[in-house]
């Protein structure tokens, strides 16, 4: 703009940007494909006048004015196109001309992501580093007092169970007469949580479930994936490869209609049914799948008109009560399979997470609980309901199985972690303490995307718009120009990398301690960590 | 010097110091004092805070525990014992306190038999439980009692109400521990200089050193060692 112009209030500079696009002229090559793949078309080809003065002391003729054209990129201002620091523009760029740069300073284009008064959406997580979790540390260690286990040569069994235990007593009283015994599914720990079909490319979701079942039948880990609330490919649900998916249920009841259809024709039970209340990225939201990733597929498969947003109510429409309602959704769908697969809800950590885990304690057919933590993901949400509500997941699964404890029933109600697990890249270390401090298993989501596919999301706002469509990987994106780029057999591969490597850093963690017989739940006495509050609240130790 | 006497005929001294000292003191070698079981341990407690209480063995209504090792998982273990309602579920200044709970829990709660104990602290895994002939009632007993399962090296001697002795070792059988002896006197030891010290004119060649499936038992008649292997068939309490 002119200086003598009027400003708009919105009228950015680029130093009021989240990410700065840096580029090189000299290396610049013009190839165009940095401007080609950039998901949010930021930048675009500069052509930029140069004047230069050339004064001389000698002839008149010597001195002048010379004006110069230069062709390179420059980047938008506009809140539309402000670059999401993806760094696509990087990975295309055959002579590492250009990278963006994160604003040190204070990014103002916040103030300005809600015109025609709409807030700012967008996919991803917190973006808040910080983790009460890695900050636990493992700290007995067994030495002298035992000899400390071999994590590459002894014999590990690190399963957990998902589903209703009864107390030894009445299992044993309902096995002498012949009464039923809830189903129990013995698994490995780390679980694919729900991200469905349509959030997730149809290329991300098969190298997804093509990696479970390597891992299953491979590699003999009994790794669960749950499906998200977005129903299963047909095919899926009638092959035998259903018993390694858990089938979501959530408030919108997307796929529903094809799944009790398919079950008449189900070869194989799946491996539980998970009842999404909430979600921990946007707890008391319901799931949303912004139109932009409606396509036919999608449509067919949800059973809706493609091309329209589909928000998922907040609540259950049937909901009522936690006592009738809740208790009623489980058992119908336990008696949908003949009370044959364990049926779980999923809430989001919330201080009143405990009021559902004490109701399910009374229900024999609730067959766990999986509490999602503020740091989950999500494909879609308002940016205020992920940034600011929520509950940490540390101290609402601690709570919830103290209290399981009080009641005696800790190995009867499963609890399930879920939300930032591996955040910053410490998966198993993280899984470990949740472990620790009561979980029977994690759920993670976001690591999978950034492991198995290369998702560049991070905690710092980078990239984030998995809500429209666009995910320059191909992960989240319904636009065949972009899941191409992402071969399902790759994601597989890697999905079995993740895995396999967890399992090794997991074993890597408890046979120090001396465990590895059973998978160490609630083993608190081995957890430390370096601030007195949070020891206090956590019932762990305080070190320093 | 702690002196308990919980049950009728079991009397239970911990004490301090070097255990031959402490005996002479005691004058345990009186004629007049007769015992069918005595448990020694010649230990303090090394996890956990010291505590005389803490010392082995430990005794619950007629059953008995002493241990050699260190048990990793007792911190779930307690929590489930101290979570059953059964009042008598209770110290813990031992880790290894636990043993004798688990004992009374899954013979007198449970109604198992001493062959069911180790599938309750060290459950068969996977591949081993789908051919065992009780197959399907072990993977219930696993998952129910899946807070009892012990972790770390142990070796677990105990005795039953009826004066049966019996000898565990932890799933990778990380302890030593021996069991000989002749008809009408049997010795359980973590060392085979404490057997040979106690009963030197034994049969040594008919000692049996349990491995990690096994569970010697001596019964109340102390006439043979017999050894339940954890992939036998089971007498059901159905």
């Amino acid at each position: 703009m002119s200086s003598n112009r009027s400003l708009e209030p919105s009228a950015l500079s680029l130093n009021d940007l989240p990410w700065q696009v840096k580029f090189s002229n000299d290396r610049c090559t013009l190839c165009g494909q940095c401007t080609a793949v950039c998901p949010v078309k930021a930048i675009e080809l500069g052509v930029f006048r140069k004047r230069t003065l050339k004064p001389s002391i000698r002839r008149q003729a010597d001195q002048g004015v010379a004006q110069d054209v230069f062709y390179g990129i420059r980047q938008k201002t506009d809140v539309a196109h402000a670059c999401i620091g993806c760094a696509m523009c990087t990975l295309v760029c055959p002579n590492d001309a250009i990278h963006p740069e994160k604003n040190p300073g204070l990014d103002r284009m916040k103030f300005h992501i809600n015109q025609q008064g709409v807030p700012r959406r967008r996919g991803g997580r917190r973006n808040a580093a910080g983790s009460i979790l890695d900050r636990i540390k493992f700290t007995r260690i067994s030495m002298l007092t035992d000899p400390a286990l071999d994590a590459g040569r002894h014999e590990f069994e690190m399963r957990t169970l998902l589903g209703r235990v009864l107390s030894p007593r009445e299992n044993m009283k309902r096995l002498k007469e012949k009464g039923w015994i809830p189903p129990v599914r013995e698994i490995y720990p780390l679980i694919i949580g729900g991200m469905s079909f349509g959030a997730l490319s149809p290329t991300m979701w098969e190298g997804l479930q093509m990696g479970v079942a390597y891992l299953n039948e491979e590699m003999g880990m009994p790794v669960r994936m749950c499906t998200g609330e977005g129903g299963c490919p047909p095919r899926l649900l009638r092959s035998r490869f259903l018993k390694y998916v858990i089938l979501q249920i959530a408030s919108g009841y997307f796929g529903w209609d094809e799944i009790i259809h398919a079950i008449p024709h189900m070869k194989e039970d799946p491996c539980a049914i998970e009842i999404k209340y909430g979600q921990g990225a946007k707890p008391g939201d319901g799931g949303l799948l912004m139109w932009h990733k409606v396509n036919k597929l999608i449509a067919a498969i949800r059973g809706v008109p493609a091309g329209v947003s589909l928000p998922s109510p907040p609540t259950h429409q049937t909901q009522y009560s936690i006592e009738e309602s809740v208790a009623k959704m489980i058992l119908s769908m336990s008696m949908a399979w003949g009370f044959r697969v364990p049926v779980y809800p999923k809430i989001s950590a919330s201080s009143t997470s405990l009021a559902v885990l004490n109701n399910l304690t009374r229900n024999d057919y609730a067959s766990g609980l999986a509490i999602d933590g503020e740091d989950g993901g999500t494909g879609a949400a308002y940016t205020v309901s992920m940034d600011h509500m929520g509950h940490p997941i540390a101290s609402c699964i601690r709570d919830n199985y103290l209290n399981l404890i009080k009641i005696g029933k800790q190995n009867e109600i499963p609890i399930f972690a879920g939300g930032g697990i591996g955040k910053n890249g410490n998966l198993a270390a993280n899984a470990a303490a949740l472990i620790m401090l009561g979980a029977s298993g994690v759920q993670i989501g976001k690591y999978v995307m950034q492991a198995a596919a290369g998702c560049v999301g991070t905690e710092e706002d980078r990239c984030n718009v998995c809500n429209v469509g666009i995910c320059p990987k191909g992960i989240t994106s319904q636009d065949p120009r972009l899941y191409r780029r992402l071969d399902p057999e790759d994601v597989a591969e890697r999905v079995v990398d993740l895995f396999v490597s967890f399992d090794t850093e997991l074993k890597k963690i408890v046979a120090p301690l001396g465990r590895s017989t059973s998978l160490p739940i609630g083993m608190s006495d081995a957890l430390g960590i370096d601030d007195v509050a949070a020891a206090q609240r956590l019932s762990i130790k305080y070190v320093v | 010097m702690m002196v308990f006497s919980f049950w009728p005929d079991t009397i239970m001294i911990k004490e301090i110091g070097d255990p031959l000292l402490l005996a002479g003191y005691l004058g345990l070698d009186r004629k007049e004092l007769k015992a069918r079981i005595i448990m020694a341990q010649g230990r303090q407690n090394t996890n956990y805070a010291i505590d005389l209480y803490a010392c082995h063995p430990f005794f619950i209504k007629g059953y008995s525990t002493m241990t050699n090792g260190e048990n990793t998982a007792f911190i779930p273990i307690r929590d489930f014992l101290t979570s059953r309602g059964i009042a008598a579920y209770t110290g813990y200044q031992s880790d290894s306190e636990v043993f004798a709970h688990i004992l009374h829990y899954s013979l007198v709660e449970l109604g198992l038999g001493i062959d069911g104990y180790k599938h309750v602290i060290t459950p068969l895994q996977e591949r081993d439980l789908a051919v065992h002939h009780n197959a399907g009632f072990l993977s219930h007993l696993k998952r129910t009692c899946r807070s009892l399962i012990i972790d770390g090296p142990n070796c677990v001697i105990g005795t039953l109400p009826d004066h049966s002795l019996f000898m565990v070792q932890d799933r990778k059988k990380l302890r030593p521990g021996v069991v000989g002896g002749k008809p009408g006197l049997y010795g359980f030891s973590s060392e085979i200089c404490g057997l040979d010290a106690v009963i030197p004119d034994r049969d040594k060649s008919r000692d049996i050193q349990p491995m990690h499936l096994d569970t010697a038992i001596v019964g109340p008649d102390r006439q043979e060692v017999t050894i339940c292997r954890q992939t036998e068939a089971l007498n059901l309490p159905l």
